[in-house]
């Protein structure tokens, strides 16, 4: 049964959509087909299969159907057929039926709905009734009261304006009575509510009641005025007074400034008396003072807050005004331990303003002014340090000439004098200087690094202007030194030689020890790029200073010696010389000239490490010896003259050591003798080299120069360069004489034996006398 | 080039020499000996355009001494000393004769002598532009102006001029006036007006010693350069005596020749008694910031060069006319050296 079921509803599914889509699809196949004879010779050929579409022919199909099938397919089909249309015919039945039952349902739907509405309209028609009753009544009340309206808000504005002027007229009055009764805050509150009646008819109806009033209220304004500016009355009840006042229009501003200006005005008497006497107290009774006015302001005048603040940055001003008055030295410097104080209670006091009035910006001030108290106060010692070692070195510059012929050593004291100074009053600035450090006042630790870099830049500074000082007064004595000092053993070489040892030891010693000192309490800074303080720059400028001074040294002295000999080779005529009986006075000169050099350069300088005298001392005689063999070998030569002469001469110099005239010179005693020495020795030789002699013109400058050669070798650090140069010097001579006929070695010998003691004597008389 | 040889040995002691300015076509170089006991000569050297060795090429035979030779600037074969020997001076106009092959030693012929010295000659100019026959002579107090006949005649004198008590030692005639020459007085330095025979302008104090020797700009009418006793070199402009323009370190001992180079002015030969030939390279100033170029602190080394193959003292120094890299120069004991500017510093010049 259930597949009978089944296949029912199959088969009622199949009919639907035929009936439905058969149409379509079979149009659709019919107009693919219709355009071709195929088309219709195909469907023809099809009509057996067409019983289910709409263009079913049963004729055709019935005649095809015949005229193809044999009978008892026929007959099959026909069993087929009336099957089919039995099971169509059950179908439509059952097709039917269901639909119809859903019919009846909507057919009685219909009919319940129609019997509700038929109620409705005699309902509607009632409402209508009563609404349009309403409204005619509404409009008939409207209409008979709209006559009386008008009046009635007339009469109302008349009362309320009458009742207005009464209160008016009774002003003054109740003004009176309030005054009486001291309740200024009644009788304001009355006069304010009145003011715009009283404004506006003031002039006319109301005139005495507005004088009256008016006059009344002059008084109390005054009475307000008086209790305001009575210190007795108690806070609450000043501030009352004044908000009436502001209340009454009064200028309130006025008020302020007259209560700040005297406040302020006695705050600063305080003040100035407080820095004048520098008592703790004073400055204590400063600072309640102010906080008690402060506060007194802020009860009293609420409002007035930023008038304060400006009031009290006027007074700060002042304040900070004196502070730096008090912070800056008048005279002498201040300490760093007295600086710190003032800058301790200063802090303190700061910092009880600050709580009472955080806006009025007393920090940032207070900062400022420690900044500027502490760089004056750094630029000060700098400036000091400064100036002392200036001082110092301009008194050495221009020495009293009896101190400078009291003390034996002149040069070193000062020397060590200004090396102390630079040196320990380094220090101690520095020291200075960091106590303010460690001491942490409180405003220094916002911008420590600035005051580190400060302090660095301070050395910095103070360094470098010293170079360009020494420069300045180096280039001051050498052109000093050009003209008009002639003296033996005056001060502007020693000086110069004194700048370069000072240079050498501020390079060497002084800045790194700051440089330390500087390390141990000021790291960190360094704001800029690079760090303030550059030990190395300065070094490097110091050590190019030490070397020009030195340089310059040499130069000066050398150029003396130079112009001495120059004076003695190119004064006589050599070439009618005088058979020479002694050695010539400018050898002596020469002499005293090496030794006041050599007094001042042992002064300055350190010994130097190559001091060969004493090894060369026990050897002298030998040295003698191999002199006068080398003599010998000249005049040998020399006599044998020719053109080979030239050659011997050339041959000679190869064996004889090659000496290094001119080196770098050393701050070293014996290394910067020499350097004058050497210097000197050349010239000699370039200038005998430009003159012609005569035979005994040769034999004096031989004389000189034997005579030269013990003494010059004694403040030389190199025997061999003098010996050399002196030999040189003697080459010359001979170069340049027409008969170069040396002296007999023995008379040599002698004379400047004899020349010798003479020298000693004199020198032991000198020291004697 | 270099490899070749560049030395040359004249057998006595020397102090003289100069290049043969009129020759442009060779580079020659006069020097001439001082020999207070032997004959004195002057050798002509030429350095060989292949070779580049520097050779002999001829020898003449000079009467004394010569402490002061200059080369002709429009004769190729005249040239004039300053000679001393024993107590006699002078100086003269000298014609090298013509060249006899195989006579070692041929005299000069004398054209006329510049006689009324009355102390030690110390240099003769030639007169800067062109053919000209005036020549100045300067001894220790007076410059002389000389009129000289190319007759044969004696040479007249057409003034003279004293500097007072300082000691000349040197001179330049300007090239760019030719009624001005310089001159080396004492510490400082002094110009004549020929016109006048007044000093036109002056540098006090321009050395701490003497000033040996001094050479105009051969571009800048102003400049001259000068060196002393004090071992500097220095640049002036005559305008601005105040300050030198550039001041050189020198030498260690005397700086007593200074020679600019003919074509390129930033080239300046130096040369002293401490036996070098020192090679400068100075910038000319730029207009209106010569000062912020002195200071500036990335300014190179103005040495490019130094020559220390001498053993003595050099006390002549001579560009070569024909090529502005070569130079000479002679130290005391007789030897010449050649040296040229390096490559380096002509890549710099030439790329200008």
């Amino acid at each position: 049964m259930a597949e009978d079921l089944d296949e029912k509803a199959r088969r009622v599914r199949e009919l639907l959509s035929s009936f439905y889509k058969s149409d379509e699809s079979d149009s659709g196949d019919f107009d693919l087909d219709a355009p071709g004879d195929g088309g219709v010779s195909a469907r023809r050929r099809d009509t057996l299969l067409q019983i289910n579409t709409k263009g079913f022919e049963p004729e055709r199909y019935m005649a095809s159907l015949v005229r193809k099938t044999n009978l008892p397919t026929l007959l099959k089909k026909h069993v087929e057929v009336a099957a089919e249309i039995k099971n169509l015919d059950s179908d439509m039945q059952m097709l039917v039926y269901e639909n119809y039952n859903k019919f009846i349902s909507a057919t009685d739907t219909i009919k319940v709905m129609k019997d509700n509405v038929a109620g409705m309209e005699s309902n509607m028609q009632q409402l209508l009734e009563k609404v349009t009753a309403v409204r005619t009544k509404s409009d008939n009340i409207n209409a008979s009261l709209f006559e009386r309206r008008g009046r009635i808000e007339e009469l109302n504005g008349t009362r309320s304006l009458l009742r207005k002027v009464q209160f008016v007229f009774d002003l003054p009055k109740r003004l009176r009575k309030c005054l009486k009764e001291g309740d200024y805050a009644q009788a304001v509150k009355f006069y304010v509510g009145a003011s715009p009646v009283l404004e506006t008819y003031g002039s006319s109806s109301f005139r005495t009641c507005k004088q009256e009033s008016e006059e009344v209220i002059a008084t109390i304004s005054k009475r307000l005025q008086a209790k305001f500016l009575a210190d007795s009355e108690p806070l609450p009840g000043r501030a009352e007074a004044v908000a009436l006042l502001q209340q009454l229009k009064f200028p309130v501003d006025v008020l302020m400034d007259g209560f700040l200006t005297s406040n302020m005005k006695h705050l600063l008497e305080l003040q100035t008396l407080s820095h004048k006497s520098k008592s703790p107290d004073d400055a204590k009774k400063f600072i309640t003072e102010f906080t008690q006015t402060a506060t007194a302001f802020r009860s009293i005048f609420p409002t007035g807050e930023s008038r304060l603040n400006e009031a009290a940055k006027d007074l700060l001003d002042k304040y900070f005004a004196n502070v730096n008055v008090s912070l800056q030295p008048e005279a002498g410097s201040l300490s760093a331990a007295e600086l710190i104080s003032l800058l301790k209670s200063l802090s303190a006091d700061v910092a009880k303003m600050h709580e009472v009035m955080p806006e009025a910006g007393f920090i940032d001030g207070a900062i400022q002014a420690v900044e500027s108290a502490v760089k004056q106060h750094v630029n000060h010692k700098f400036k000091v340090l400064y100036a002392q070692v200036t001082g110092a070195l301009s008194d050495i510059h221009s020495p009293k000439q009896e101190q400078a012929k009291d003390q034996q050593k002149p040069l070193l004291l000062s020397l060590e004098n200004v090396q102390n100074l630079i040196v320990n009053g380094g220090l101690e600035v520095l020291k200075d200087l960091t106590q303010l450090l460690d001491d942490s006042v409180d405003f220094l630790v916002s911008w420590r690094d600035a005051y580190i870099d400060l302090v660095q830049g301070g050395f910095q500074e103070f360094f470098g202007s010293l170079v360009d000082h020494f420069i300045s007064l180096s280039l001051a004595s050498a052109t000093q030194g050009e003209g008009s000092d002639q003296r033996l053993g005056s001060p502007a070489p020693g000086f110069v030689l004194l700048l370069s040892r000072l240079s050498t030891f501020i390079e060497q010693e002084g800045v790194p020890r700051i440089t330390e000192a500087v390390g141990d309490s000021f790291i960190g800074g360094s704001l800029g790029d690079r760090p303030a303080f550059l030990p190395s720059e300065i070094c490097r400028a110091f050590r190019a200073a030490a070397e020009k001074f030195l340089r310059q040294f040499i130069d000066v002295r050398s150029r003396k010696l130079s112009i001495m000999i120059c004076k003695s080779i190119t004064t006589p005529n050599w070439l009618q010389y005088k058979e020479p009986r002694d050695v010539r006075m400018f050898a002596d000169l020469l002499l005293d000239e090496v030794k006041g050099m050599e007094g001042e350069v042992k002064q300055v300088l350190e010994p130097g490490k190559s001091h060969r005298r004493s090894d060369s001392a026990g050897s002298s005689s030998s040295t003698r010896s191999s002199n006068t063999t080398r003599g010998d070998s000249r005049s040998s030569r020399l006599n044998n003259r020719g053109k080979t002469h030239l050659l011997e001469r050339d041959v000679a110099k190869l064996f004889k050591q090659r000496v290094e005239i001119f080196t770098r010179p050393e701050l070293t005693q014996a290394s910067v003798i020499s350097m004058v020495v050497k210097i000197a020795l050349k010239s000699f030789q370039e200038y005998v080299r430009l003159e012609t002699f005569s035979r005994c013109g040769f034999q004096q400058i031989q004389l000189d120069t034997q005579y030269l050669r013990d003494p010059l070798r004694e403040v030389v650090d190199d025997d061999n360069v003098v010996d050399f140069l002196l030999d040189e010097v003697c080459a010359a001579a001979a170069e340049r004489c027409t008969d170069p006929t040396p002296l007999e070695q023995a008379v040599l010998d002698k004379i400047v034996h004899t020349k010798r003691e003479k020298r000693l004597d004199d020198e032991a008389t000198k020291v004697f006398i | 080039m270099q490899g070749s040889q560049n030395t040359y040995g004249v057998k006595y002691q020397a102090r003289c020499i100069a290049a043969v300015v009129a020759d442009t076509q060779r580079t020659r170089f006069l020097v001439g000996t001082l020999s207070l006991r032997e004959e004195n000569e002057i050798h002509l050297l030429q350095i060989g355009d292949k070779t580049g060795a520097l050779a002999f090429d001829g020898l003449y035979t000079h009467p004394s001494e010569i402490w002061g030779l200059s080369a002709c600037p429009f004769d190729v074969s005249i040239l004039s000393t300053v000679y001393a020997s024993a107590g006699e001076f002078g100086a003269a106009i000298w014609k090298l004769p013509e060249r006899a092959r195989g006579a070692a030693n041929t005299p000069l012929q004398k054209l006329a002598s510049l006689d009324g010295h009355t102390q030690r000659i110390k240099c003769t100019l030639w007169f800067p532009k062109g053919k000209h026959h005036q020549i100045v002579s300067i001894d220790a107090e007076n410059l002389y102006v000389w009129d000289l006949d190319p007759s044969g005649k004696p040479a007249k004198e057409l003034g003279r001029v004293s500097s007072g008590l300082q000691q000349m030692a040197g001179g330049c005639w300007s090239p760019h006036d030719v009624d001005i020459v310089a001159t080396a007085c004492g510490t400082s330095l002094k110009c004549w007006d020929l016109r006048t025979m007044r000093e036109a302008s002056t540098v006090d104090q321009a050395h701490a010693g003497q000033v040996r020797d001094l050479d105009y700009n051969p571009k800048r009418q102003h400049t001259i350069v000068t060196s002393g006793d004090d071992s500097k070199v220095r640049v002036w402009d005559l305008r601005m005596s105040g300050m030198p323009l550039s001041e050189l370190p020198g030498h260690a001992h005397w700086t007593l020749r200074v020679q600019y180079n003919r074509r390129y002015e930033e080239l300046i030969l130096s040369a002293g008694t401490d036996a070098m030939v020192n090679l400068w390279y100075v910038p000319p100033p730029a207009e209106g910031k010569s000062k912020s170029s002195l200071s500036s602190p990335k300014i190179s080394d103005p040495l490019v060069r130094s020559h220390h193959e001498h053993e003595d003292s050099i006390y002549g120094i001579a560009w070569s006319a024909r090529d502005p890299w070569v130079f000479a120069s002679l130290s005391y004991d007789g030897n010449v050296y050649i040296d040229y500017v390096t490559q380096a510093v002509r890549k710099k010049l030439t790329s200008k």
